[in-house]
This record gives C-alpha cells, structure tokens and sequence, in this order.
C-alpha cells in the first residue's frame, strides 16, 4: 500500500510541511478586517498546493517532482510552545465546537451486532476524534527539540497605508514580536524574507503604493518584495460572490456578518503570490540549505574517522550533569544542524535522507542522554520508514523507542509520547495491525486526562471491532470504559454514545451484571439529560434482576419511579418485567353446559367428570360434540370456541412472582378483553394481530381501550396485592359479559407502585403445547375466544356441614343446599356420587335429629332393608320427581356422610338439571363439586372367631380395638351383629366390661364376648335377651341402642360390605359387626358443630379362625345307669358335624375299639389325659401344638397306657365302624354312634377318628382328627329297676 | 513507574486494566456498590477469581474470593478474556502439541493480575485470576487440574442442568478449598 495514500500519509504531507512566519503591521490586519478575517486567513485557503509540480533535487543528483505541497502559516506570536494550560482550555474549546457542530445521534436505536461489523471505520469512529487528535497533536508544536516547526521564511507585510513603509518592515522583525525561540537561540534567525505591501484599494489609489513598493524594491532586492492589492469591489459588482467566497466557507473562516470586499483579481493574486512564495522561494531556500547542510554534516561526521572523533569526543562528555532533557543545544551546533538537515529533507520527501541523518543524530542524542531529543529524532526516523515503506518492524520499533522514551522523560514529554502513539497507531491501522493500534490507544489513555482518555478508549475499542477476528468483547469493554471517563469529565451524552455501542456486546449473553450496569448507567444518564423516555425504556431492562443484592435492587427500582414520577405521564409498558407472570400456569376457567361450584372442580379432569356423568347426562353424543350442532349456522361449527354465557363470570388464573427480594405493590390487576359481535372470521385474525402490533411498540388507540375496558360490554374484576420477595401469588381474574357476542380475553394489566402500568398479552402460540395436560378440553388458544350466549338458568350449590378432616367412621348428615340464582325454573335434578361408600342421598322425610334418628324404638317397628343391597351401586339419584327449583329460589337435602378408610377422599358431586324453559339449544346443565378431605384413622377393629368347643352353634369372640388417633379417646357404645341370624352377649364370667369402654390415644384392648348362631333356633327361651346388638356403655338404657338396621346406617353397611369383601377373599365369612363409639374429647368438635361424633365401624365378613374346615362335638348322655347283670349297657351318641370352610367337604367318621398305638401317634392321647388333668373350665380351644410340654413327660404317658395294654377295653363301639357323608358349605350333620360298656365306670370316647377332604377349585384337601374327649359315666343300677336305655 | 511503559511494551496485547483500575470509582461506587475500589494488596499470592464459562461463552460459575464487592470489575475481566481465549484456540498456527493441550496458559498480563485460561474438550473455559506475578505454570496446571475434576462431578450431578449455572453448593466449597490450598503450596 502506497503510503501517501493512507491517513497517516495524508496527515504526515499535512502537518510536516514548511512554517511561514508572517509578521504584519496593524493598518495590514485593519485592511484585512474588512473581510472579516486576518491577513493568515486570507492567504490560508492558497497555502495548500494540490498539482504544484515542481523539480527538486537535494543532496543526490537525481532530480524529483513534488506533486502536493503545503505551507504553513502562522503569526510570528503565535509560534511559540503553547502552555499546558493553555493547550488544555484551547482543547476544551475544540471539543465544545466539535460538539455543537456534530451532536451525537442519541435518540435513534442503538447498533446491532449486525450493522457494528459491517462499519467501516469512519463510521465506526465518529470524524470529530480525528479533528480532536490533529488539534490534540498541534498543541505540541513550536518545541524546541523539533525543527520541522521552526520558521523556514518570514513574511513582513506593511500597508501602503503605514508611514514609512521601509523602517517598519526593519522594525517588524526586530521588535519583541518574534517567537522565543527564536530568541533564546533555539530557532535560526537566519531565514528566508519576503516582504509584502500589501494596498488597499478602497482607500487610495495605487500610485502611492507603487511609490513605495519601488523603494522597497531598492531596499531589500527585487525578488524579495511583492505587492498584493486586496479590497478591489466595487459597489453593484457582486456576482458570483458565491464561487468567489468558496476557499474560505471551506475553511471555515468566513464570517457572514461582514461584507466581502474581494474580487476575482484579489484572489488570483492571492494565489499568485502564494504559488510563487512555494515555488521560487522556499523550495529552493530549503534545497539549497540541505546542500549545504549536508555538505557540511558530511565533513565532519560521515566517515570512519569522524565517526571515532565524534565517539570519543561525547565519551569525554561523560562528567556532564544530567539534564532531564539533556545538554542544550543552539540552532547552530551539530546535532541541530543535522536535525535541520533530516526535517527538511523530510519536507521536501526526500525520506532516505532524512532517514540517515536522523539515525546519525539518534546515537548522539542517546549518548548524550538527551531523552526527548533522542525520542524526537527515533519518531521522526519511524516515521520515515513508514514512509518509506520499508521494513515494518523498523518503523514500529522506532515508534516504541520514541513512545517508551517520551514516558521515560515525565510530563514534559506527556503530550509527545500522545502524537506519536496517534502516529504509531495510525500506522499500524494502514497496516491493518488493528489488534496493535487498539492496545497503543489504551497506552495513550493513561497518560492522558479524563477526556481525552475516553476518546482514546474509544479508539481503541474501534480498533478491537476492526481486527479481524473482531474482538467483540474487548470492544465492549472499552468503549465502557471510555464511557466511563466521558462521565467523569461531564460529556454525558458521549457517556451514553458509548454505553449504547457496546450494549449489543452484552445483551444476548447471560453476563447479566454487566448489561445491568450498563443500562442503568445509560438510563440514568438519559434521565439526568432529560430524556426520561428512553430512561424509562433503560431501566425497564434491567427491574427484574433477581442477581442482583438487594440495594442494588432497590437502587434501580427507586431510579425507575422517580424517572416516571418526573415524566409525570402515564406510562404503558409492554412486557413490564414485575411482576413476572408465568404464562405456563394461565389457566381459564369458564362454564358452559358445565358449571362449577367452584375452581377446586376445574382441576379435576375432564374424562373423570364425563365417566361419572355418563348415566346422567342425556345422551352420550351431547357431550362429545358440542351444542352448537343444532344450530344451522354452519360457520359457528367451523370456529369451535368455547361457550360461554352473558352474565356468568370467565375466570382467569395467572400466577405472578416477583422476582426481587423487595416487596412490589400491585395494584388494579384486570384482564384485557375485548367484546365484539363480529362474525368468526375476522376473530381469526384478532388476537394475533394485536399482539403483533404490541411487538414491535406500536400503542394504538385500540390499546388504551383493550385496557380501560368497556364496562357497557363486560365488568372485569380488579385486585390489588403486595407480592413480597420472591413470593409467588396466584390471582384469578374474572370478566363478565353482559351482552352476547364474542368475547376475547386479550392479557393482563396492572399497575405498579400506582405509577407505571404494565400489560401483557396473552401469547396463544406459546401456551398451546403447555397446556396438554388439560386433556380433551377444546384447544388452549381458543379458551381465550369465548361466545358469549344469553343467560340461562345456572344452579349453585354447596354441601354444608362437610369437614375437611374427619375420623374413620365419622358418620354425619350434612346437607346438601341447592339455588337458583336465575330467575327461571330448572327440573328433573339428578345428582350422581363418585364415591357411595363416603356419601349416600337422604331422604326428604328423613328425621334430621341426628343421631337420635338411628335410636332403637321399639314403638315403631320398621321394615328391614333385605336386600338392597345393589341399589345405590349406580349411584345416581334422583331428587322425587317434578322438583322444580323455580327461580332465586333454593333448597337443601341431607346427605350422609361416612368415611370408610383413613386417608384422602375425593369426592365427586355432579348435579344435573334440565332447564324450564329450553334456551338456544342449550337444555341441561351440570353443576359440578369436588372436595377433598382427610380421613384420620381412629379405632382399629378386629374380630377373631373361635369356635366353642362345647357349644356348636356358639362362638368366642374377642374384639381387638387399637386407638390409632394421635390424640383422641373414644368411647366405645354398641357392638351389634348385622342380620337377625346372631345373638351377641357377654361372657358370663366378664359381665362388667365397663373399664373397656373408653379407648385412649393409642391405647390397645381386647374384649371377649359371645354370639350365638340362631339360626335354626327358633324363640328360645331366654334368646331374646340375647339380640343382635350389645351395649358396652354403661350409663345408656337399652334405649339408647342405635338400630343399625335402619338407613343410613344399613346403607353404608352394605357399601363397605361391598368394599371389605374384596378383601376377605378365600376364607368363609359368617357375620358383619358394627361397632358404634363416640368421639370424646374431640378436637374437631367446634368444627363439626355436633356435640358428640358418632362413629361406626364396620367390620364385615368375619369367619371363624381355625385351621380344620370342620368342627364336630359328639352329644349324648353324660351318666347312664344300668343293670349290668341283665346285658351289657349300649349308649346312643351322636356327633355333630359342621363345615366351617368355604367348600364342600367329604367326611369319614370311624372308630377304633383298640387303643392307638403310643409309637403311633403318642401325642394326641397325651394330650387328651394332660387335658384331664390340667385344663380346668375346657372352654377353651384345644390345640394339637402343646404337645411339647406334655412330650417332656413321659411318665404321664405310661401310666395311661399300662391299663389299655394290659387288658381289653372296658367298651367297645358298635354299629358302623366307619360313616361317610358330604357336607355342604356352613351345613350341618348328625352321625349317629352307638357305644356298648360292659362294666359301670367312666371312658373316655375319645377313640374315634375324622378323616376328611376338602374340595377346593379342583384340588382335595385331606383333613384327619381325633376325636374330643367324651367321658361317659356308666353306674351300675339297682336290680330292682330295670331300664332299658 | 517509570520502567512501566517497558513493561507494556513487551505485552503488546495486554489489556490495561490498571487504568481501569487506578481511576477514581467514586461514580462507580456510589452508583453501583459491586464496583469496588482497589483490591487488597496485602493479600498477595492468592487467586482473585476463578470462572467457568460455557461453550457459549455464558457464564456459568463466577466466584471472587477477594471479600470485596468487586463482581462487575471481575465480570469485566473474564468477559475480556474469552476474546483471548477464541484466538487461541482459533489460531491456525497452533501446533499439533499445543492442539489437545487444554491449558491455554496466561491469557493476559495487566500491571495487578494475570489471567490464565483452560478449556476442556467440550468448550468450556475455565479462568482462573491471580494477584501472584509470578506465579508458576506448573503451579496453574495443577490447579486446573484439580478445578475441572470439581467441575465434571458438579456437572454428573443429575439434578444439574447442563448450560446453566452452576449452583451446588458443595462446589462451591470444593472450589473454594482448592483456591485456598493454591496460596500456602506458592510460599513452600
């Protein structure tokens, strides 16, 4: 690349071209005044040669042509180093100027990362910074150490109008107007001079200047003097002032206010003048010096032997104090001489000459120690090399070495060490070494003040965006760091230009402590600009930092009202982030042919409320499909929306969490609704098209209505809460149509702090896969397009009286209240029940005295439930016939209840009814109720059955009862045995169980009683003492028994009968016990509202516990007198068989007259003589598993034996020896025996065996048993009588 | 000070934070109180911050261990250091030594910290910033070492979302004893 043509070669040709000084007296600038500008300005737009051609030759013989060429002019006063201070406020200014010329673009959007990639440079870095770093580098100028800014000519200009012309050019140079460094030696008075004359022809004629421009011409030789005639206007003659005036608009320098009083023949000597200056004057001024410059350096320091001279002579130097600058040097030592040598060959391009002398001259200002002049001098030669194109790596280390060094030297060499890191960076970005060039600005930034720091920052931070890969992140940083310092030096709006440049970098990442720093800096610095909008808008992105620490939160949040306090407008925002409204949890509950008793119901799913409404409702089509097919209306069937009806509410659930850990107050939360009768079609389109527009900003009219609401068309439900940290509230918002129509719910609104509105719309797309869970419900977006059709009759209904927590066996009448809120009729209700075990339908005439309703009265004897036991499996019930609830009326019902099991019970209540008169099509409704409630386990029942083994038809009986209640006690009242079949009664040795009858909290007991089959056993005497049911409480009459027999208690009997036999499946069962306590002590008490809770436990399909499928008991005489002298004695016995087990069973009896033998069986006969000897009252079961104890003695055993062994059995069975019969389930049988004694005394029958099989599912199970022992006393009769048995 | 523009001239490409740091951070401060003034240099020879970042070059772990309420400037720096990073591990000329390395070494030098950078096989980075000047590589090697061994069983945990931050808290507490036994292995 072609250095000239890149920036810094551009701005090199520029900057480092020869100085004019121009010394003028003050009747020249009153001339020139006229104009409305100096005697500089004049000339300055002419300095400037674009094609000036010309040849050059320097110190080679190889002559060249300079193409573009540049004076610079300036005021002998103003050539002089400009103080710090100085330098600073002339800066400030430069920067106010730019400023007001170029505002930054604040209000337009901030870049994307898109359009920041494709900027090329000039876009990305605003022109001004280039403006602000030339006028940055000039205020360096005029150094000592650097010559390319000293004077190459002078230009004295008089007017003809000055009294003698000729002694004040003479003065002009010699007054104290001269720069001074010209003074102290620094700068070489010896330049190039050229006097001016310069006439003004509006105030006298041109014959007094030629006078004196002869006489000048005589003084100070001819080539050096020159005339220049301005003001030559004449009135009227002012056209193609435009064209004329365009040098100077270009420069800036023309003032409006005064008129022009140039012509075209003042310019184009102008012009002349100033081509002639270049050409015949100081370029050759500056050849010819370099010549001798050269000359001169060549012969005392080219060469070997100089070289060593020179060495030598500046070793010698060594005990020099060190300057911090170094030693001085005057204009006409070596070291200048040669620095004159290399800048003016660098002025004139001849860079390889400048090159060499610099290098020359940089080992001696190394060696001297004169830091800025070496630094000066490794610039330049830097700079050369770029310009020369040659080895980059030179060139840049050359800029380093400068750059270092002027930091080395300290705030003198401040601003230098700036202009050459600009140089430098500008080199490295012709080079595209952007990477290099940025981390060069960041270098200059520090040593810098604020201002300029940043606009070094943001250079640098172009740079990072330039470099290829761009380096995005760096880019970012930098610009906030410029931003950063704009701030600081109070340039808020570049602060904000740079924070907004470098959003992009931070906004799709999740480095949210950044982009929350950022935006909050750019809103704040909005607001302090007044622009509260775009504030707002700032802010806004960054409420919902839940990363944030809580003064943090609470810093942006107070930042944010007070923006909007100040804007003093409404303001609607879109999308406000607080709260945040969880989309995923809206929910839309509105009722149809299906109304709700309240929102509990809607989260039961619409499959459960169909299987249970199935019977109920009319057809099974009905519901399938919707009521809108027997519309003719084709298009309605298309547009399958949800119906809703005009003056019930749509209710919509929307859960809102704020993210912050301050509390939020929210305040007239609504929805957004619109009411339309439009045709279906354009609803279509409705919702979408709004949010689109919302999308992109766009706050049409239809907003503020969609938000205000149209209270002619709907009422909307307004809440206000306070949603602390982090807490999370769900709201249901409702909207009531008044009229028909179709009605869309389009968002939410609310108002934070009673200050900023916020909506959202409800996004149909989004949510429609969220929502599946809602099962066949129409689709989700349609739930948010309702029609609205007339009203109709709607029930409400409640269950009084139902407790959320209740004890298994709570047996209760609630009631069931009914009301009509429309003012027509609805008919034929019918109610159906989930769950018939917990609730069962009263009736109308029931007696509501609970529990007084179930006491036994003997008065009125009831007909007995028998066999109903099916009729509420269906569970649906119709409330009697023509029970019309006509309108604002209601009604009520009681209804049992009862809880089964302990856990969670779900209840299911679905009430249809039809309506009077029939309403569009619409002829039945649902009113639909679910409750939930907790069933605590109370008492545990258990039954264990034993046979009496005295008594076949009797039982034991012993009641288990464990209190599983955590802190309840119960007192036990009435044990009762369902069916008329069994007695119950006490133990006659334990008739006083009245300690048992409170149960404490975890208390466990057992209790025995009695039952008696009475079956078959027909008013015995003495039986109807014994009845079904048994009071265990003592302080009760008998009239305080509760009949189970009576409803409801019968009804929910046979529902967990119907539900227990699942449970007992194999074994047989034989009775039902209903225990009945009372709560003591309850804590649910106030709850209930009852005074005591009645309790029943239903203890169903009790069998007999035992392990043989049949019991037997041999009957027959005990004593038995007889004469034996007249025969043998024969006794008649029977034994009575039983099958307990489920199936039928085959049994064997058969006796033996031999005894068994020991080694046999040993075990069974043992154990019938350890009966005899230990077992006392012999009620109790005889189990074959003692024979443990009995085995361990075995003396008992030989004393039994020695008599059967020794001798013949004192009686022998006669008749059959073996029987065989079948036995039904739960039958009975008698098998006759028949035994003969031959001698009075007292046997034992037990020698006689069962062998059975059990036939079950196909498989037999064989059974044997001994026979019970059976003593039959025999006594010997007197003669006399002679009895046959 | 005065040897400090030789020190940047041999880091061509340092990010000067120390500008960023020695001005002034009363604007700062007072606006945002996570901006801190300048760390505590009596706590030498320890790490300032470790960060993991995702593939996407989303934060993922970013704890300081500096005390002060210094998250934006830290923020700020591993920001930065991904830029390195990319070119890093972008940069053709690696060699095929350097290819599976997953130690990408010092990131960048500023005049108070240096940044040192990991990435694993599945493109997350691991930054780690030390206040140590000279602090050794081997040293940062094992250190990374240790801290990707944290990080895989953070990530095994099934209840972690892979891409999101990273919240366990026994992490935490695994990378906070790793960075404490950082310091007393330097001074042995």
């Amino acid at each position: 690349m072609d250095p000239i043509r890149t920036y810094l070669g551009r701005l090199l040709l520029e900057e480092i071209t020869p100085v004019v000084m121009v010394i003028t007296t003050p009747l020249v600038e009153v001339a020139c005044q006229k104009n409305g500008f100096s005697f500089v300005d004049m000339l300055l737009p002419f300095s400037l040669f674009p094609r000036i051609d010309v040849p050059v030759r320097t110190a080679s013989d190889q002559p060249y042509r300079l193409q573009m060429f540049k004076l610079r002019l300036f005021y002998a006063s103003n050539i002089r180093k400009q103080n710090y201070e100085a330098a600073e406020e002339h800066l400030k200014r430069v920067i106010y100027d730019l400023n007001e010329k170029n505002p930054p673009d604040l209000l337009s959007e901030p870049p994307q990362l898109e359009t920041a990639l494709t900027k090329s440079e000039s876009d990305l870095c605003p022109a001004w910074i280039k403006t602000f770093n030339k006028e940055l580098i000039r205020t360096i100028s005029f150094s000592e150490h650097e010559t390319f800014d000293h004077p190459v000519a002078c230009i004295l200009v008089a007017s003809s109008k000055d009294e003698e012309p000729i002694s004040k050019f003479m003065d002009l140079f010699n007054m104290d107007q001269t720069p001074p460094l010209l003074n102290e030696g620094a700068m070489d008075p010896k330049m190039l001079k050229h006097y001016v004359l310069l006439h003004d022809n509006q105030d006298s004629s041109t014959e007094n200047a030629a006078s004196i421009f002869a006489e000048m011409k005589g003084t100070f030789g001819q080539y050096d003097c020159k005339v220049l005639s301005i003001n030559s206007l004449r009135e009227g003659d002012e056209n193609n002032n435009d064209v004329l005036w365009l040098p100077y608009r270009n420069y800036g320098i023309l003032d409006h206010n005064k008129k022009c009083c140039l012509n075209t023949d003042d310019l184009n000597q102008i012009r002349e003048f100033m081509q002639d200056l270049a050409t015949n004057h100081i370029i050759p001024y500056m050849e010819q010096k370099i010549r001798v410059l050269n000359q001169q350096v060549s012969a005392t320091r080219k060469g070997f032997r100089n070289q060593i001279k020179n060495l030598w002579w500046r070793k010698g130097k060594d005990d020099v104090p060190e300057a911090s600058d170094g030693p001085t040097y005057t204009f006409s030592s070596i070291e200048s001489q040669i620095r004159i040598l290399g800048d003016y060959a660098f002025m004139l391009r001849d860079y390889e000459l400048a090159l060499s002398n610099y290098r020359l001259l940089s080992t001696d200002y190394k060696l001297d120690k004169a830091w800025k002049r070496y630094a000066g001098v490794q610039e330049m030669s830097g700079l050369s090399y770029f310009m020369l194109d040659q080895s980059r790596k030179e060139a840049e280390s050359c800029m380093e070495n400068a750059f270092t060094t002027y930091l080395k030297v300290g705030s003198s060499a401040q601003r230098n060490a700036t202009r050459c890191g600009l140089w430098w960076a500008e080199m490295l970005k012709a080079r595209g070494q952007y990477r290099d060039a940025s981390s060069v600005y960041t270098r200059i930034s520090n040593e810098e003040p604020t201002l300029h720091a940043a606009m070094m920052l943001e250079q640098a931070s172009c740079c990072y965006l330039l470099s290829r890969p761009p380096m995005l992140r760096k880019y970012g940083f930098h610009l906030i760091l410029a931003g950063n310092r704009y701030y600081m030096s109070d340039q808020k709006q570049h602060a904000i230009r740079a924070y907004r440049n470098a959003l992009f970098v931070y906004r799709d990442n999740s480095w949210s402590y950044i982009n929350d720093h950022v935006h909050f800096n750019i809103g704040r610095w909005y607001g302090s600009l007044g622009a509260l909008d775009v504030a707002i808008k700032h802010v806004l992105e960054i409420l919902a930092c839940s990363h944030q620490s809580q003064p943090t939160q609470n810093l942006f949040l107070n930042e944010f009202f007070h923006f909007v306090q100040s804007a003093g407008k409404r303001f609607d925002v879109h999308k406000l982030t607080l709260p945040a409204i969880n989309m995923s949890s809206f929910k839309v509950i509105h009722e149809d042919h299906r109304t709700y008793a309240s929102a509990a119901e809607f989260d039961v799913r619409e499959s459960v409320w169909r299987d249970l409404e199935e019977e109920m409702i009319p057809t099974a089509a009905a519901i399938r499909t919707n009521w809108l097919d027997s519309q003719p209306k084709s298009s309605l069937k298309k547009y399958d929306y949800c119906i809703c009806v005009a003056g019930e509410a749509v209710k919509v659930e929307v859960e809102l969490k704020n993210p912050l850990q301050i509390p939020i107050p929210i305040s007239e939360i609504s929805l957004m609704c619109d009411l339309s009768d439009n045709d279906a079609s354009t609803l279509d389109n409705g919702a979408p098209s709004l949010s689109a527009d919302q999308n992109i900003g766009h706050m049409g009219s239809s907003v503020y209505r969609l938000m205000d609401g149209d209270d002619s068309l709907f009422n909307l439900s307004k809440h206000d809460l306070v949603l602390g940290g982090g807490e999370t509230k769900r709201v249901k918002l409702k909207v009531t149509p008044k009229v028909e129509g179709i009605l869309k719910i389009v968002g939410v609104r609310w108002t934070l702090s009673d200050s900023v509105v916020g909506y959202r719309y409800f996004e149909i797309n989004t949510t429609k896969k969220k929502k599946a869970n809602k099962g066949a419900r129409n689709s989700p977006g349609k739930n948010l397009i309702l029609r609205v059709m007339k009203g109709i009759p709607k029930l409400e209904g409640r269950i009084d009286g139902l407790p959320a927590k209740a004890f298994m066996g709570d047996l209760r009448l609630l009631s069931l209240k009914l009301k009509n809120t429309s003012e027509s009729a609805v008919k034929n209700i019918k109610m159906k029940i989930n769950n018939p075990r917990c609730l069962i339908p009263g009736n109308l005439g029931d007696d509501l005295r609970f529990p007084q309703c179930l006491a036994k009265n003997n008065v009125h004897e009831e007909e007995r439930y028998t066999d109903n036991k099916d009729t509420f499996k269906s569970c649906l019930f119709s409330f009697a016939e023509g029970n019309a609830v006509q309108g604002e009326e209601s009604f009520s019902w009681p209804i049992w209840f009862h809880c089964g099991t302990p856990g969670k019970v779900s209840l299911l209540i679905s009430i249809y009814y039809e309506m009077e008169n029939s309403y569009g099509g619409m002829t039945y409704r649902t009113l639909r109720m679910h409750h939930i409630l907790e069933v605590l386990p109370s008492l545990d029942v258990s039954f264990v059955i034993s046979p009496c083994p005295l008594k076949l038809k009797e039982y034991l009986v012993r009641m288990d009862i464990v209190n599983h209640a955590l802190s309840e006690c119960f007192s036990l009242h009435q044990l009762s045995c369902v069916g008329d079949k069994w007695a119950i009664s006490t133990l006659p040795s334990c008739t006083n169980i009245s300690s048992v009858q409170t149960v404490l909290a975890g208390q466990a007991l057992s209790c025995f009683f009695k039952i008696q089959d009475l079956n078959g056993v027909t008013n015995e005497g003495g039986s109807t003492t014994h009845g079904s049911d048994m009071l265990i409480a003592t302080d009760g009459s008998r009239n305080s028994l509760y009949d189970i027999s009576k409803s409801p208690l019968i009804d929910f009997h046979y529902q967990e009968r119907h539900h227990q036999c699942k449970l007992s499946e194999g074994s047989q069962s034989l009775l039902d016990f209903v225990l009945i306590s009372n709560a003591v002590g309850s804590n649910f008490e106030s709850e209930a509202g009852y005074d005591h809770q009645f309790l029943s436990h239903h203890a169903c399909h009790c069998s007999v516990v035992g392990n043989s499928s049949i019991s037997w008991l041999m009957g027959g005489p005990h004593t038995v007198h007889h004469n034996f002298s007249n025969s043998i004695c024969e006794v008649d016995l029977h034994i009575d068989l039983r099958n307990c087990s489920s199936n039928q069973v085959n049994v064997q009896v058969s006796t033996f007259d031999y005894t068994p033998d020991t080694s046999q069986n040993p075990s069974s006969d043992s154990n019938s003589v350890s009966d005899l000897s230990t077992k006392q009252s012999g009620w109790s079961d005889i189990s074959l598993e003692n024979d443990i104890k009995v085995m361990s003695t075995p003396r008992n055993i030989q004393r039994y034996h020695k008599p059967t062994s020794e001798s013949a059995p004192p009686f022998v069975w006669s008749g059959s020896s073996a029987m065989q019969l079948s036995l039904e389930p739960a039958c009975t049988a008698r098998v006759p025996l028949k035994v003969c004694v031959f001698a009075p005394g007292t046997y034992n029958l037990s020698n006689y065996e069962l062998l059975w099989k059990e036939e079950a599912a196909g498989l037999s199970v064989p059974g044997t048993g001994r026979g019970h022992p059976f003593y039959l006393t025999v006594l010997e009769r007197p003669h006399l009588e002679v009895t046959p048995v | 000070m005065l040897f400090k523009g030789i020190n940047n001239k041999l880091r061509p490409q340092s990010l000067d934070l120390h500008q960023f740091l020695s001005v002034p951070f009363y604007f700062l401060s007072t606006s945002l109180t996570f901006f801190a003034f300048f760390p505590n240099l009596s706590q030498q020879n320890m790490i300032v911050c470790v960060a993991v970042v995702g593939h996407q070059n989303n934060p993922l772990y970013l704890q300081s261990f500096t005390g002060s309420d210094d998250a934006l400037k830290l923020h700020h720096i591993v920001h930065c250091s991904l830029d390195v990073i990319d070119e890093r591990v972008n940069n053709p000329k690696r060699s095929a030594s350097t290819l599976n390395e997953t130690f990408l070494g010092l990131l960048y030098p500023t005049e108070n910290y240096k940044v040192y950078g990991y990435l694993t096989n599945t493109k997350v980075k691991f930054i780690m910033v030390t206040t140590d000047l000279d602090v050794k590589d081997a040293d940062v090697r094992s250190f990374f070492r240790k801290f990707h061994a944290a990080y895989v069983d953070a990530v095994c945990n099934p209840f972690h979302v892979p891409g999101k931050k990273i919240t366990s808290n026994s992490f935490s507490e695994r990378v906070g004893a790793i960075v404490r036994s950082f310091g007393p292995s330097m001074t042995l």
